[in-house]
């Protein structure tokens, strides 16, 4: 190829190619008319005086972009661990003991086992995620499949934090999405506040009334029939559940269908503490059927 | 930051116009020099002219390039020119070995020109004096004619085919234009191309005419009467096109 050169200027020249390119060319000492072999021209993505950026005009507002999210970072960075720290635990007893840590996002940070069953419960279960109402949810429907929770059992549901609105608010929460287990099962939701052990060794789920002795005898003592006493059961549950569980004495004391003659019989025969004043209000309504309490008393 | 504001308005001025760019040129030619300096010490063999008129070039490039967005002018234009001067130098080297007088001429794309030719060519001194002397005024007539039409050849430079295909395209519409000569006529008439007409004759798409508007007046006019040597010079331009047409 060569080259004509057909204008000559101190910063460059201008040389026509033998396919009719007109290219800016270095002027080495060049004159108009002169025919070259070799040229340098300018870059192609030079020669056109192009004002439209080619560069990296982003370079300033990427600055921007930067600082925001340096920002962004450092709030993230003091708020996520304290958002994702657990706040507390959730514990759920069926038969099977299960005891979840959930974090200020009320997602499920841990998910521990406290007895054979509930670690069965628990095997296989993701709980990456998942907000506390999802895996409660999930637990309870693996108890009812794997038959732990059955027709009219009970799930003691337990909630525990420092944080007490929070505790009460997911203590809520929990009793709702259980509601459903309430309606179509008679299943019994009970929500305590302290952690008590004998109850989650028991092996059958059951319909009970966690009322304090005296009181069950009270009862018993003016109703018309034993039936009676289951009636009075519900009514009685449902203050019960906003108490603390300190109140309640249980096992042994638990009025039970079976166990009512059983109880009454030990009335008879033990010396109560009970037989105080009130007693004797109770006896003046209904001597027929419980005599037991005044007139075999000591 | 005054000063920096004035050196940018003279380096846009340069894009645009030639006595400008020149201006600015012989204003910075002691920082060219210098860049060129700190270069050169760097390099095992120096002192060559050449190495200037590429420094000299590369800083008018980068006044083309320029962008205000990018920084300041001047280390953009010292960047500038240290990359053209090792791209030269090694070019450079290529070229200074040393070659047999029968060999080819490296750099040249025919075989057929060997040192001895061109030797026993250039001792014809006056010769090619004569040539030279005659292809200057008939392109300065030439330069005359296109600034009668508003044309200057940096313009015609600018808007230059670069890509293969284009080039191609605008070879086509020529051959149409001297396979027909009252299209070359009227666009001497009247320093227009009648586009719909090359466009009908050649099947070039008319954007890319368009595109090449400058360029196209300039090749044209360049075929009309009284441009020998120049037309002699574009051998590879036409003769080849016009046998493959329909």
């Amino acid at each position: 190829m060569t080259y004509m050169i057909m204008e000559t200027h101190l910063a460059y020249a201008i040389a026509l190619d033998e396919e009719g390119r007109f290219l800016k060319v270095a002027n080495l000492n060049y004159e108009v008319g002169q025919t070259v072999e070799r040229v340098y021209a300018l870059n192609e993505t030079q020669a056109i005086p192009d004002l439209k950026s080619k560069t990296k005009v982003k370079r300033k507002w990427w600055l921007a972009w930067v600082s925001a999210a340096a920002c962004l970072a450092l709030i993230l960075g003091t708020l996520l661990p304290y958002m994702l720290k657990p706040i507390g635990t959730v514990r759920l007893r069926i038969n099977p003991d299960v005891r979840l840590s959930v974090n200020r996002l009320n997602y499920v940070t841990e998910i521990e086992g406290l007895n054979a069953e509930g670690r069965i419960l628990c095997s296989s279960l993701s709980t990456s995620h998942k907000k506390v109402d999802q895996v409660s949810d999930e637990l309870v429907r693996r108890a009812v499949d794997k038959g732990y929770l059955k027709d009219g059992g009970r799930i003691n549901l337990t909630v525990e934090s420092t944080d007490r609105r929070w505790k009460m608010a997911t203590e809520e929460m929990l009793l709702f999405e259980f509601k459903i287990y309430a309606d179509e099962m008679g299943v019994d939701i009970i929500a305590r506040d302290t952690e008590t052990e004998h109850e989650s060794n028991d092996p059958h789920p059951r319909v009970t009334v966690p009322l304090a002795p005296t009181e069950s005898e009270q009862k018993a003592d003016y109703l018309p029939t034993s039936d009676g006493d289951i009636e009075d059961d519900d009514e009685v549950d449902e203050p019960h559940d906003e108490v603390p569980d300190d109140d309640h004495e249980e096992s042994p004391d638990d009025v039970n269908c079976d166990r009512d003659d059983e109880d009454e019989r030990d009335a008879d025969e033990d010396d109560h503490a009970e037989d105080d004043p009130s007693d004797d209000d109770s006896n003046e309504d209904d001597d027929d059927e419980v005599d037991s309490d005044s007139e075999d008393d000591d | 930051m005054k000063d920096e504001h004035k050196l940018v308005a003279m380096v846009e001025a340069a894009k645009v116009d030639d006595e400008a760019a020149d201006d600015l040129l012989r204003q910075y030619l002691p920082f060219i020099k210098a860049e060129m300096a700190k270069f050169m010490r760097r390099l095992p063999y120096a002192g060559r002219d050449d190495d200037l008129s590429i420094a000299m070039f590369a800083f008018y490039e980068a006044a083309l390039a320029y962008d205000k967005r990018k920084g300041a002018f001047l280390s953009f234009a010292a960047t500038a020119i240290r990359r053209r001067l090792i791209d030269f130098n090694r070019k450079e080297q290529r070229h200074m070995n040393v070659d047999s007088l029968d060999a080819p001429v490296s750099g040249s794309e025919t075989n057929e020109c060997t040192h001895l030719d061109r030797i026993a060519s250039e001792q014809n001194d006056g010769e090619i004096r004569a040539e030279r002397s005659a292809a200057k005024a008939e392109i300065e007539t030439f330069a005359t004619v296109l600034a009668r039409y508003g044309l200057t050849l940096r313009e015609v430079a600018d808007n230059s085919p670069k890509q293969r295909r284009t080039l191609d395209a605008c070879h086509e519409a020529l051959a149409v234009a001297r396979a027909h000569p009252d299209i070359l006529l009227e666009v001497e008439r009247t320093g227009k191309i009648p586009l719909k007409r090359v466009v009908g004759l050649s099947g070039v798409s008319r954007k890319t005419l368009e595109r090449h508007r400058n360029y196209l007046l300039a090749v044209f006019l360049a075929y009309t009467n009284g441009f020998d040597i120049i037309r002699h010079h574009l051998q590879q331009v036409a003769p080849r096109k016009e046998g493959q047409r329909a």
